[in-house]
This record gives C-alpha cells, sequence and structure tokens, in this order.
C-alpha cells in the first residue's frame, strides 16, 4: 500500500533545483501554496520533464494541451508531485509554421492520449509519439477544429445552414 | 497461427455508452487491445469559445449526464479562481452534501450496469431503485432529475427545502440497509467471485505511470483522493477515510466503489449537521479579469480538471476539460492482456465508462 503522508521535498528545495540545473528558465514562481509556474523553451521541454519525474518526484501528469495565440502555440503541461504534494505547471511556446514538439510519453505512459487529441485539435506534431493519429474525429478528416482560424459555421465541412436552404428553398 | 482481430463493435451490450474495441486473441487469451472512441464527441471545448461564462454551466452538465453536478462544480470552482469570488459557508456545505449524493448515484449507477455484465441481472433493478431515492430528492431541491444547472459563480441557485434534511436522512438509512443486501447478493456469490477475483490486474506502478485516477487507483493500492490531497471546500473539516485495497484486480476496484458509497453517506450526515445558517450567493462580477485558472477535483470516477484562459471578453478564450476516463481508457489494454476474451466485460465496467466526458 502506497501512503503519501508527508512532503519529502519542500516547494523552495524543488524551485532551487531547477533553477540550478536549467539556469535561462523564465518567470519560475509560486503563486499560490503547493503550485509551481514556469515558462521554458521548446527544445529543453523533454528535458526538464524527465529532470522533473526522475529527480524531483513528479509521477503523475494531469493533462497536456495547446493555447492558440493567433501568432504563437502555446503548450500547457499540468504536472503533479504525489510525493512533494504540489503541482506544476510548464509553459512552451512553439511557432505556427513548425508547430512540433518532442513527445514526453516515453517519460509518462498517461501522456500519450491527450498528445493523440493535441494532434487531432490543432495539428501539432509530437516527434517520437508511437502512434500519432487522430483520436475523436474521424480518421480522415481533414480539418483542426480548434485552430482559432477556423470559424464554427463558415469553413466546417458540416455545413448545415447551406444544405438547408438548397433543399427548402422551392 | 490462430491469431485474429475481433472486433467487439460499437453495438455490443456491454458498452454503455458508444464506443470501440478492437482486441487481438490467440486462441481465447488476449493479447492486444485497441479502444477507439469518438463517437461522441460534440466540441465542447469549442463551443465554450462562443458561450458566455454562465451560459457554459448547463453545457458543463452534459459532459457526463450520470454525474452532471461533479462537472458543474469543477467548472464553477475555475472560474471563481479566476475572478477571485469565494462562497459564503452555508453554500459550500449546501455544496458538498449534493456533490456526495452525486457520488453515491453515480456509483449506483455503475453497480446496477456492473452486475448485468457480470451475469447477475436482479442488481439491475435493486440499484437503479434505491438511486430513484435520492433522484427524487435532487428534483426537489433543483427541479430536474440529472442534468441540475444548480451552482452558480459564488454559491448555489437556490436554498435547501424545509423537509430536506429529513428526506435525506431517511434515504441514507434506508441505503445502509440496502447497501448489505447487496453485498449479501454480491459478495457471497461464488460465480460472481470466479468471474471477477484475479482478473485485470493493474499494478501500482503502472496505475500511476499511466495517469489512471480514481477507484481504479484506489484499487491498486496507492492512497491518493484529492478531496485529502489538495482539499477544496469544506473536506477538510470533515471527517472521513479514504478507502484504498491492495490487490489491484476487478474484485479491488468494485470493494473500493462499495466502500465509498457509505463513506460519502457518512459525510453527508456530518455536513448536514454542521451546516450554518447564512447567505447562499455571493456577488460575482459580469466578466473575469485577463488571466488563467487550473483547477481539479475528485470526481466520482478520478481527477477532473478545468484549465481556462480568459482575455478579458465575456466568453472565454480556451477552455481545456480533462477526463478521468479518458486517461482510464487509455490504460484498459494495460489490464487486459493476458486475460481471455470472455473476461472484457468485466474489466471494461469495472472501469466505470461514461462516453460524455471521454469525447467531450
Amino acid at each position: 500500500m502506497l501512503t503519501f503522508e508527508r512532503p519529502v521535498m519542500e516547494i523552495q528545495a524543488i524551485v532551487q533545483s531547477i533553477k540550478q540545473r536549467f539556469e535561462d528558465i523564465g518567470e519560475l514562481d509560486i503563486p499560490e501554496p503547493g503550485r509551481l509556474e514556469m515558462v521554458v523553451a521548446r527544445e529543453d521541454i523533454k528535458a526538464l520533464c524527465r529532470f522533473m519525474h526522475d529527480e524531483l518526484g513528479f509521477e503523475h501528469i494531469t493533462d497536456l494541451t495547446a493555447v492558440d495565440h493567433r501568432t504563437k502555440y502555446e503548450m500547457v503541461y499540468q504536472l503533479c508531485s504525489y510525493r512533494n504534494h504540489c503541482t506544476a505547471e510548464v509553459r512552451a511556446e512553439v511557432p505556427t509554421d513548425d508547430a512540433s514538439v518532442d513527445t514526453v510519453s516515453d517519460i509518462w505512459g498517461g501522456a500519450n492520449w491527450h498528445e493523440r487529441e493535441a494532434y487531432d485539435m490543432f495539428g501539432i506534431g509530437f516527434n517520437g509519439h508511437p502512434d500519432l493519429r487522430r483520436i475523436l474525429l474521424p480518421e480522415d478528416e481533414t480539418i483542426f477544429p480548434l485552430r482559432k482560424s477556423f470559424k464554427l459555421k463558415k469553413d466546417s465541412t458540416w455545413n448545415l445552414a447551406d444544405k438547408d436552404k438548397e433543399e427548402g428553398s422551392e | 497461427m490462430t491469431e485474429m482481430w475481433v472486433n467487439m463493435g460499437p453495438q455490443h451490450p456491454m458498452t454503455h455508452g458508444l464506443w470501440n474495441l478492437r482486441v487481438k486473441i490467440d486462441g481465447e487469451t488476449i493479447i492486444d487491445a485497441v479502444p477507439e472512441i469518438g463517437y461522441l464527441h460534440r466540441g465542447m471545448e469549442k463551443i465554450a469559445e462562443i458561450r458566455t461564462y454562465e451560459q457554459f454551466i448547463p453545457l458543463a452538465d452534459r459532459l457526463c449526464y450520470g454525474a452532471s453536478m461533479s462537472w458543474e462544480y469543477i467548472y464553477c470552482l475555475a472560474v471563481e479562481k479566476l475572478m477571485g469570488v469565494e462562497c459564503p459557508e452555508r453554500a459550500e456545505y449546501i455544496r458538498v452534501i449534493v456533490l456526495e449524493m452525486q457520488r453515491i448515484s453515480s456509483h449506483l449507477m455503475w453497480l446496477a450496469a456492473y452486475g448485468p455484465d457480470v451475469g447477475n441481472l436482479t442488481m439491475l433493478l435493486y440499484a437503479m431503485r434505491e438511486r430513484e431515492i435520492l433522484l427524487d430528492i435532487m428534483q426537489k431541491l433543483t427541479g430536474t432529475r440529472m442534468t441540475y444547472n444548480y451552482l452558480r459563480f459564488g454559491g448555489v441557485r437556490n436554498d435547501v427545502y424545509d423537509t430536506f434534511e429529513r428526506d435525506t436522512l431517511k434515504a441514507l438509512d434506508w441505503m445502509d440497509k440496502k447497501i448489505l443486501d447487496y453485498e449479501g447478493m454480491l459478495d457471497e456469490n461464488k460465480i460472481f467471485l470466479m468471474r471477477v477475483q484475479g482478473v485485470g490486474r493493474l499494478s501500482a506502478s503502472d496505475a500511476i505511470n499511466l495517469g489512471v485516477t480514481g477507484p481504479c487507483l484506489r484499487g491498486s493500492g496507492v492512497a491518493i483522493d484529492l478531496r485529502k490531497h489538495q482539499p477544496y471546500s469544506v473536506y477538510n473539516e470533515l471527517d472521513w477515510e479514504i478507502m484504498v485495497e491492495k490487490e489491484g484486480d476487478s474484485y479491488a476496484r468494485y470493494r473500493v466503489r462499495m466502500n465509498e458509497m457509505r463513506e460519502s453517506a457518512n459525510i453527508i450526515r456530518q455536513a448536514l449537521k454542521k451546516m450554518p445558517a447564512g447567505p447562499i450567493l455571493n456577488k460575482a462580477p459580469k466578466r473575469p479579469p485577463k488571466g488563467t485558472a487550473f483547477a481539479r477535483s475528485e470526481d466520482a470516477r478520478g481527477e477532473s480538471s478545468f484549465y481556462i484562459v480568459s482575455d478579458g471578453k465575456n466568453v472565454p478564450y480556451r477552455v481545456k476539460i480533462r477526463s478521468p476516463n479518458f486517461v482510464n481508457m487509455s490504460a484498459s489494454p494495460k489490464m487486459m492482456i493476458g486475460n481471455k476474451i470472455a473476461d472484457v466485460p468485466v474489466i471494461m465496467g469495472s472501469i466505470d465508462i461514461c462516453m460524455g466526458e471521454t469525447d467531450k
């Protein structure tokens, strides 16, 4: 039986070890008790995740998503440490014309389907993913619906509004 | 070679909800499995970008129509963090009571579906009968049986009616007697035990790595419950225990859920005694400031979370929904490999799948 009574490392010690290992990490701060936030460059995501999983005890990845800021995408990773009683949010910017990131599904198996969903909705590629194909939309679909350039009524392939007009126009 | 891929197709009595499962079998033993989802995809995250914050509350209900109060709660928690609004104490206690009642009815619906999966058809109507008693109370309180639209930013929509406490205590006393009946029907039944024990093992390290949460994680011997480890609402003022089992098979997951039903009844009784008088709704601004918010809670099925990005307008910029079933289903091949093909309903039923939240 695994129980997690007291934190093994305090959150200040976690912040110090991240700062020592990755000197140019940005905006590393503690917005509320038990929560870390940081911004990292795209190339360092995998190394940072490997470090946080192996040495800082972040055994669980809660969420992996992307946000479309019109000029860039922003990847957001939500990590959780059971043994240290804290959570962490890691953000990284990705340019829209070269939207690909290294996969973290070999570090946490739970990231596998989250990355497939991010690919399905945004079109972001994940280098090294074992099985990158669409998960929620049909396999042969070509749209990436959660991008801001995809407007709901105009360029959807399921454009029901025009079909109704044609059928009932007599 | 006798290996072949079998499609346990979208139409199958064990798929409560609509999903597909392709298993690769060698004789009768499973050597690979691929779940396929997406049949119920409704585009909730895209719709959220064209609805105001309050207009999304009924949509959050319909994420999982069987346990809708917890999805409303987690959305309201995230937006309240963004706005910086807190609830009055009476509203917090009412929220805890309805959330725990929702947990009991969700587990009862799981039990009503699991019994027939295993072969015990009587369980369906017995568990549904108890669930009807709880749904009657929720209907008197909120107006609907399943998709409530009851919580608001800063509190709840209306106060409890005057015989609420008496009705709830009567229902819980009746439920305590009936849970003993269910355990007698299932736990002392040799056929049920032979079907369920030792089937679908998931080790603790696999469960943590694959992101499994909820009763599936607690059934593998890992004592994690977000109501204790990151307490929200007034859970840390009440006295209750985490239910854990060590084995990691389907029987352990079944025992965890039965024990959780008893513990939820315990929490509701304490909350009814401790509930203070006072207001039930604080004022919340019409639009939240710019920023991001992340909130998570312990749903009946696991850890669910919302991540909301706001740019100051009256509609959200981005809403990300994390569903526990999405991840638990991705871990199901690990539980199935090595078992026989007739064990598939037993294993998949013990995960408690609801497709509404998996497909969003």
